[in-house]
């Protein structure tokens, strides 16, 4: 019989794989919530900021975590450029163009990253390391702690930056109609730009708290990018509080899946769900009707 | 007519221009003795039929991001069956089968979905085809790696395929041998894929791919239609697989890669999509160049310009090469393309 | 590899080439490079085009099973291939073609394979598991490498019907990072030791997260592609006291002459201390230069007997009996031996000590400092 400590321990390993996802997703939600586009390379991005903040905690050997900030800022900014001089230039020309042009952007990205920082693994060192809470039960390395703390604390962030703030509340307006919130004076490419650079500050958190838990190279980012999509599909579309909770989810149902069943279905448990989903509730948990 | 007018309807003409073609690349292996560029011009038919089939789901308005989930079933379904004494000709065609009962039901799931949708459930299926073929391994053994050409020609003698399609010679190379079949079988699936494009199916297609609702109101049968779509395609995907695996001599889980699903989009894209030329000139065009570039070293840049080729693509030519190539065969023969498929 | 292949040709050519007798001079090597990418794809066409465009007198390399069973097809019968990396045993026992080209200088998975066995029932077992049969704990990728030597395993500790008890068989994707719920998984089954076979990337991710964050505190063995400078940087303090079965450790104490000079060249080339995978191409590259030599020609046939004929003093990977010698498989028996990994602290370093064999032993080995028996 399973000990309770055991399934804990999975909980717990689930939980902050669930943060990583929760962060792409509330990401991807954002550019899509928008721009109803989508970046397939959002996977991509987040390996940016990895190695971004990889750089700056190489030169400086500060605080990883408070370099992530940083990084947040410079993949933010990288993620406006690559709406303004490609996204903004497909919108409109059909769905399929979006999905082709991030596929050409997932093979210019992973492989600019080889060839600049080569496909050697790389690792960021926490100063937390070696610290652990003795929670009795079990234990809980510092670092996941913040992993889930900090994950927590940028949602709060952005819950209130949606919700009290003007900028926010044009954002909100623009997801939800575009003509109506330009006839109110909002610029919509403004907010195109401010919801990409959004998304891909998040994409760039995640990459780097990924980049602390384990060791990692340019091809970190695909598969996690893609497990983004499907976990904003599952949760609906646009929906942030679906994202969050489909995020989490898929983290902690892939771990029991790996305990249960084995590693070899842990990605493909992923697309089954997603499947299901689509056949029985296509707009998702949290979905509205389109 | 004036003479030019002449030359220019029949010379020029598209089919004309296929003739050609077909008469060069049946004569090329007289001429290219060298077995590394035969083995390129091989690849490349290869791609060509690969392409094709993933364009004439493209055309029905079903772009799949998964196609190498059919290539791979293909592959496996018809090497399984030979190793283990079915004749090489049934093999082949049973790979191809199952492929096409697999997209069906893929199909029946993708129905409804559109787009983002569809790319991401076709993609997923690729990852769990992925994942299901391996762990069959523990059932039918070898799956980490059959040694398909074994399956295929018995004693590594691709003569016996040869053979029984009636084109054995014991005069030419067998690297001839292989170089028809996969000619033939490209030639097959373009003529193929020309005569469903222009059936009252193809019309069907680019009806649901145009406005699948306004074509459901005219009467069109939408998910009969997107389902025959898939099936045939998936045919084709799974037919060239069976032919692709026994040509590497070995075929494992490697072949359901995402590069493998991405090959035909960029090529079919730079081509062209939704023309018939276009999956010929596009997997042309990009795999010679990366046949090339892979002979100057550069296997990492070659898949960032691969990258690079796309996106500059959808930006700025999202229509391929096709159009460019039309305007040049138009300014030498004096005639105005209608814009249609070729 | 390749960077071992170039050294290796640089040093050859530095002394102005190959003798051929055939010609009556020396005539420098040429490296042609093929990337496999391993795709079999790929693998095929790079190895047709050395074939046949490039006209290669031999080949040396290849990394992935897979691939490398791939191309040898193109090979079979024409040109010598002299595989330096893919652990496979299928590379050179394969019966359904011409295998007389092949020549695996390499250990294959059963090479490996015993040694670590027979490590845990001789070393360990005595110390922790002295009246029962020990738990041991596998852990692998999940691709023909990874099973390829835990069926090896499997089967060895069967047919040798050794007091071995396998607690858990974890496989996880090759691209996986997160190995905690894996980890949690194979900690229920209180191992006395977890056998990790993966790369560099997960192999350090196995022991650093099994120690701190799971709370394994159990003996883990790594496989030899992991000597790598890589692995002991990303293990840090975590590898102390853990293991590593490995051929070819430049960072033991100096055990073989050429060790020396090559640490120095290749330092001085590459910046960086050489790994493992790179010692078996250095020296196919120098067996393929003396077999040429000793052919006296560039025919393939003639070099290929050649090859097949040798016997010479053994170079970076030692061989039992002291010899380059190739068996009627045409493989090799290298001495494998397993060394233990230690943190030292003033200089921040994990430096690895050779345990066993006897006959090379620096030290004996001892449980590492937090070692709990069952995890």
């Amino acid at each position: 019989m399973t000990e309770i400590t055991t399934l804990l321990q999975i909980f717990i390993w689930g939980l902050t794989a669930g943060c990583i996802y929760v962060l792409m997703a509330v990401g991807l939600n954002m550019i899509f919530g928008v721009m109803k586009v989508v970046n397939f390379a959002h996977g991509e991005i987040m390996m940016l900021g990895a190695f971004a903040s990889f750089g700056l905690y190489y030169y400086t050997g500060l605080n990883p975590y408070f370099l992530m900030l940083f990084s947040m800022v410079i993949i933010g900014v990288f993620g406006v450029m690559i709406e303004r001089f490609g996204f903004r230039k497909v919108l409109g020309t059909g769905k399929l163009n979006e999905i082709f042009l991030s596929l050409g952007l997932i093979y210019i990205l992973q492989n600019a990253a080889v060839k600049l920082w080569t496909d050697d693994i790389k690792k960021i060192n926490s100063p937390y390391s070696s610290m652990t809470l003795d929670l009795g039960v079990l234990n809980i390395t510092y670092d996941r702690i913040i992993a889930i703390a900090f994950t927590a604390l940028i949602l709060i962030c952005l819950y209130l930056f949606l919700i009290r703030t003007d900028v926010g509340r044009a954002l909100r307006a623009t997801s939800q109609n575009h003509e109506a919130a330009m006839l109110m004076g909002v610029n919509v490419n403004h907010m195109y730009m401010l919801s990409f650079g959004i998304g891909a500050a998040l994409a760039a958190s995640a990459g780097t708290v990924h980049a602390i838990l384990s060791p990692f190279n340019p091809y970190m980012g695909t598969i996690p990018g893609i497990m983004a999509f499907t976990v904003i599909i599952i949760g609906g579309l646009g929906s942030i509080p679906g994202a969050i909770i489909a995020g989490l989810m898929l983290g902690l149902v892939q771990n029991f899946t790996i305990f249960y069943f084995g590693g070899a279905w842990k990605e493909a448990v992923a697309f089954v769900l997603l499947i299901i989903v689509l056949v029985i509730r296509p707009t998702g948990i949290f979905g509205e009707e389109h | 007519m004036t003479v030019r007018e002449l030359f220019g309807k029949y010379a020029v003409s598209s089919y004309s221009a296929y003739l050609l073609l077909v008469m060069i690349g049946l004569a090329l292996p007289l001429v290219i003795t060298d077995d590394f560029y035969n083995r390129i011009i091989i690849l490349t038919f290869f791609y060509i039929m690969f392409s094709t089939s993933w364009n004439l789901l493209a055309y029905s308005g079903q772009a799949s991001l998964g196609h190498a989930a059919f290539l791979g079933i293909g592959g496996f379904a018809s090497t399984i069956l030979i190793i283990n004494g079915v004749t090489p000709v049934l093999g082949v065609f049973s790979g191809a089968l199952a492929a096409s009962l697999v997209g069906l039901f893929l199909g029946i799931i993708c129905v409804r979905l559109k787009e983002w949708f569809l790319g991401l459930v076709t993609f997923g299926f690729a990852i769990i085809m992925a994942a299901v073929v391996n762990e069959l391994s523990v059932f039918i053994e070898a799956i980490n790696g059959i040694l398909s050409a074994v399956g295929l020609s018995g004693n590594m003698d691709p003569h016996m395929l040869g053979g029984s399609l009636g084109i054995y010679s014991p005069d030419i190379v067998s690297r001839a041998q292989y170089y028809y079949l996969f000619f033939f079988a490209m030639v097959g699936t373009i003529l193929a894929s020309h005569l469903v494009i222009r059936s009252k199916i193809g019309f069907a297609f680019a009806a649901i791919r145009e406005n699948q609702a306004e074509a459901g109101m005219m009467g069109v049968d939408i998910t009969r239609y997107k389902l025959i779509a898939f099936m045939i395609s998936t045919f084709m995907a799974g037919f060239a697989g069976a032919l692709f695996a026994p040509y590497n001599y070995f075929i494992n889980p490697e072949i359901f890669s995402i590069h493998n699903s991405f090959m035909p989009i960029i090529m079919t894209i730079s081509g062209g999509i939704g023309t018939i030329g276009g999956p010929i000139i596009g997997a042309l065009v990009i795999n010679i160049l990366w046949e090339q570039m892979g002979l100057w070293g550069m296997s990492i840049d070659r898949l960032l310009i691969l990258g690079v080729i796309l996106v500059l693509e959808i930006l700025f030519l999202p229509k391929g090469l096709m159009p460019l190539i039309k305007k040049i065969t138009d300014k030498v023969a004096g005639t105005t393309s209608r814009d249609m498929p070729l | 590899m390749k960077q071992a292949a170039v050294l290796a040709v640089e040093e050859i050519n530095a002394d102005g080439g190959v003798y051929v007798e055939e010609y009556g001079v020396k005539i420098p090597l040429k490296l042609v490079e093929g990337d496999t990418q391993t795709s079999p794809t790929e693998g095929v066409t790079a190895v047709e085009r050395l074939i046949t465009s490039e006209n290669v007198v031999v080949l040396v390399g290849g990394f992935s099973s897979g691939v490398t069973l791939a191309n040898q097809v193109p090979a079979a019968g024409k040109v010598p291939y002299i595989i330096t990396g893919a652990s496979s045993s299928q590379v050179t026992r394969r019966t359904e073609i011409d295998t007389s080209y092949f020549f695996h200088y390499c250990s294959t998975t059963d090479d490996y394979s015993q040694p670590i066995l027979q490590f845990f029932v001789d070393e360990l077992k005595p110390m922790v598991a002295a009246d029962r049969d020990l738990k041991l704990a596998l852990i692998y990728r999940d691709d023909a490498y990874g099973k390829g030597v835990i069926e090896s395993s499997v089967a060895y500790i069967e047919d040798n019907s050794m007091p071995i008890e396998l607690v858990a068989k974890e496989k996880y994707p090759t691209d996986e990072t997160d190995f905690h719920t894996y980890l949690t998984k194979i900690a229920e089954a209180k191992p006395d030791a977890v056998y990790t076979v993966g790369f560099v990337k997960d192999t350090s991710s196995v022991y650093i997260q099994g120690q701190r964050d799971v709370g394994l505190n159990t003996l883990y063995m790594a496989v030899e592609c992991n000597e790598d400078p890589a692995f002991y940087e990303l293990l840090g303090e975590w590898g102390d006291g853990q293991l590593l079965e490995s051929k070819f450790a430049p960072y033991a104490a100096e055990y073989t002459e050429l060790m020396g000079p090559y640490k120095e060249a290749y330092l001085a080339k590459w910046d960086e201390m050489p790994g493992m995978m790179g010692a078996d191409t250095y020296d196919g590259i120098y067996l393929a230069a003396s077999a040429i030599e000793r052919a006296g020609s560039l025919d393939r046939t003639q070099v290929r007997d050649a090859i097949k004929q040798t016997n010479e003093q053994e170079m970076l990977i030692l061989l039992e009996g002291g010899n380059i010698t190739f068996d009627e498989y045409n493989e090799i028996s290298p001495i494998i031996f397993i060394e233990q990994m230690f943190w030292d602290e003033e200089t921040e370093e994990l430096k690895p000590v050779i345990v066993l064999p006897d006959s090379m032993k620096e030290q004996d080995f001892v449980l590492p400092d937090n070692y709990e028996i069952g995890g």
